[in-house]
């Protein structure tokens, strides 16, 4: 079934990594899939902090009060709520461009963040994947830098074989390649 | 790496055996010592003194001491200098010299006795990493070293940037023993500096809290238990009198006022002497009463330079320049806590202006002024309820802490938050960023303030961001961050047009201009 859903949008989403919106021909937004994987993962961690509130009511308290099984259960039905409104709309807010000197990543449904990173500032650049977003075949690209504030760029929701693509080629871009 | 076996090593000066052991007994009397005189057992059976004694002084005075003399060592490799420390978990360190971010002397009152010194490498590192102590040697040998390692630093090679547009880089000089003095800070400055450290807000708070709480003296968290004492040695069995009370009143005001005083003598102490010099591609700040410091920071290696201008010392015209580097925020100098990004720690508007201008002479700024460049861009005006809700927040969440000190009265402070919103004008006045050529300066800030001279080349990232209500009112902020530690620019509140220019003007500059050094 899941598989099923992977090639689905898979089909939808021919040539991965492509523009989508013509006002900015170089934006290149995530692979549909990371709704999935987003959705999947909220509801995960929804279910995962309820079920035990709702068995520590059912097997270990003897009276529990009236007003727990509400709050037992709001994690689950916050992350069903999260799947079903913010993912989409999410993946909908992400893009990212790399041009000449510099990679761009725009992201935030809220709060709209932009960010702007030389190649020249790139310190390391890792590919990391979690247990759902492997399911789904998909990747987080990580690029660091020695910026004060510890931020890293975190591009998540591309194919395994984008991702590693993207890290080489940011990498060589950085000139992190060259002979030491 | 550097071949360890082809090395000189170099060892210890004897005499800081001496120093060693020195530091630790004064350390191990003052904690040790009263415990064992106030020990009942010392008392009745006074010969348990003297194996006890002998006993601590070899476990944690002569062991010791010896252990880190014998296990230290440091040699001058070609490319590298290679610090071996340790005593239980030994480590081998090889720092080449391109990547020496700081060198740093330092000299004890004990050191001082003996000829000794000390010097420690910054190496960019964080945390425990950040830098490497160098055994102690003869004081001339320290001095000798420290040249010999700004001179092996080389020609600069940027990691992370261009060079500073100053007139080093090209040039690797010996650094003389004089250079350019930029800054001196006088006594009576630093007298200043104390004096209006953030310890006396703290203490006016304190008192504030006392003359509130006059009525409820036997609840309070501290003088409540100690009214009891005193009740107790009074004899009094019922609520205390007014005598008590005004005595214990007059010694809290008194004892907050001798903690201001000694935070005053310790400033004054630490940068006694403060000189600030520009020699070579260097800055050199020697400073000390009793620690005698000298610092030497690669002008390369600065990231930023910032013009700190807290409230109490805006009111007295001074302010305290900072140079951040991607090194240590701070290092041990005998034990002893020195700020690295403090390049002088007071000065009037009109020196630190002359000083900037000596690290970036290309720079136009009229740091007198409101608008420091023709170019200036201020916030937009519409961002007062924004920045009224901000600042109220952080009035709140700085109040939290404070009332679990001082009980229920902190939050009589909440009348002052008219006052607050009364100020939000400021943070338009105030705030903004300009650019230079090459350098951003951006303005931080309401009622003290904080400027930031970025070179440029040394951006790491630039973020905007833009929550919903700044997306009505059609602002948006900009952060700037370099690699030096803190060192993060906010310009908060753009209007939108603005914002976006200038992330497009800077990341257009980081495109032509910012190539891996």
């Amino acid at each position: 079934m899941m598989r099923d859903a992977t090639a689905n949008v898979e089909a939808a989403h021919q040539g991965a990594i492509e523009t989508t919106r013509a006002d900015a021909e170089a934006w290149t937004t995530l692979h549909p899939a990371i709704v999935r994987t987003w959705q999947t993962s909220w509801l995960l961690l929804g279910v995962g902090l309820s079920l035990p509130l709702l068995a520590i009511g059912l097997f270990l308290m003897l009276d529990p009060p009236r007003w727990w099984y509400p709050v037992a259960s709001a994690p689950a039905v916050l992350g069903a709520i999260a799947a079903a409104t913010l993912a989409r709309r999410r993946f909908g807010a992400w893009r990212f461009r790399r041009e000449d000197a510099l990679l761009a990543v725009r992201h935030g449904v809220m709060i709209r963040k932009e960010t702007v990173m030389p190649y020249s500032r790139i310190q390391h650049v890792d590919v990391t994947q979690g247990p759902v977003a492997r399911r789904f075949g998909l990747a987080t690209l990580v690029v660091h830098t020695a910026s004060a504030d510890g931020h890293a760029v975190r591009i998540p929701g591309l194919r395994v074989l984008d991702a590693q693509a993207l890290r080489d080629d940011l990498a060589t871009r950085a000139g992190l390649f060259d002979p030491l | 790496m550097s071949d360890t076996s082809a090395l000189e090593y170099r060892r210890q000066h004897p005499l800081a055996l001496l120093v060693g052991m020195g530091h630790r007994l004064l350390g191990v009397t003052l904690i040790a010592g009263p415990m064992v005189l106030l020990n009942p057992a010392v008392r009745d059976v006074p010969e348990v003194l003297v194996p006890s004694v002998a006993g601590m002084l070899v476990l944690l005075v002569l062991l010791p001491a010896g252990l880190t003399w014998a296990t230290q060592w440091f040699a001058i490799g070609h490319d590298a200098l290679v610090v071996r420390s340790g005593v239980l978990f030994r480590r081998t360190r090889t720092i080449p010299y391109g990547r020496i971010q700081g060198i740093n002397t330092a000299q004890s009152p004990m050191q001082r006795v003996l000829g000794l010194g000390s010097l420690r490498v910054d190496t960019g590192q964080q945390g425990v990493e950040a830098e490497a102590e160098l055994p102690m040697l003869r004081w001339s040998d320290v001095l000798a070293l420290q040249e010999e390692l700004v001179r092996r630093r080389g020609p600069v090679v940027g990691g992370g940037g261009e060079a500073v547009p100053a007139d080093g880089g090209a040039s690797v000089v010996r650094p003389a023993p004089s250079g350019t003095v930029l800054a001196t800070v006088s006594d009576r400055e630093l007298l200043i500096a104390g004096a209006t450290s953030a310890q006396l807000l703290v203490a006016l708070g304190a008192i504030a809290g006392l003359v509130d709480r006059a009525g409820g003296w036997a609840r309070m968290p501290v003088f409540g238990p100690l009214l009891r004492l005193l009740e107790a040695r009074a004899g009094s069995g019922t609520a205390p009198d007014g005598g008590v009370i005004a005595a214990v009143f007059a010694a809290a005001i008194a004892g907050l006022a001798v903690l201001w005083v000694v935070g005053v003598v310790l400033t004054w102490a630490r940068y006694r002497g403060f000189t600030l010099r520009h020699v070579g591609d260097t800055f050199v700040r020697t400073y000390g009463w009793l620690n005698r410091v000298s610092a030497v920071t690669p002008l390369q290696r600065i990231q930023a330079l910032s013009w700190r201008e807290p409230v109490l010392r805006r009111l007295v015209r001074y302010g305290e320049l900072r140079a951040v580097s991607a090194g240590a925020m701070t290092v041990q100098v005998n034990g002893n806590q020195a700020d690295v990004p403090t390049l002088v720690p007071i000065l009037p508007l009109d020196r630190a202006a002359a000083a900037i201008a000596h690290v970036y002479p290309g720079l136009r700024v009229d740091w007198a002024s409101a608008t420091p460049r023709p170019d200036w861009q201020r916030p937009s005006r519409r961002t007062w309820a924004r920045t009224g809700v901000a600042w109220s927040v952080r009035a709140v969440l700085t109040l939290v802490p404070v009332s679990f000190l001082f009980g229920s009265v902190t939050w009589y402070a909440l009348w002052g938050l008219p006052l607050v919103w009364a100020c939000t004008p400021l943070a338009s006045h105030v705030r903004g960023v300009a650019r230079d050529a090459d350098t951003l300066i951006v303005r931080e800030g309401g009622l003290g303030r904080e400027t930031w001279v970025i070179p440029m080349a040394k951006v790491q990232l630039v973020h905007l961001r833009q929550g919903p209500w700044q997306r009505a009112i059609g602002t948006a902020s900009v952060r700037i961050t370099t690699a030096g530690i803190g060192s993060i620019a906010d310009v908060v509140d753009l209007p939108e047009a603005s914002a976006r220019a200038l992330v497009q003007e800077i990341s257009g500059w980081l495109a032509t201009n910012a190539k891996r050094g």
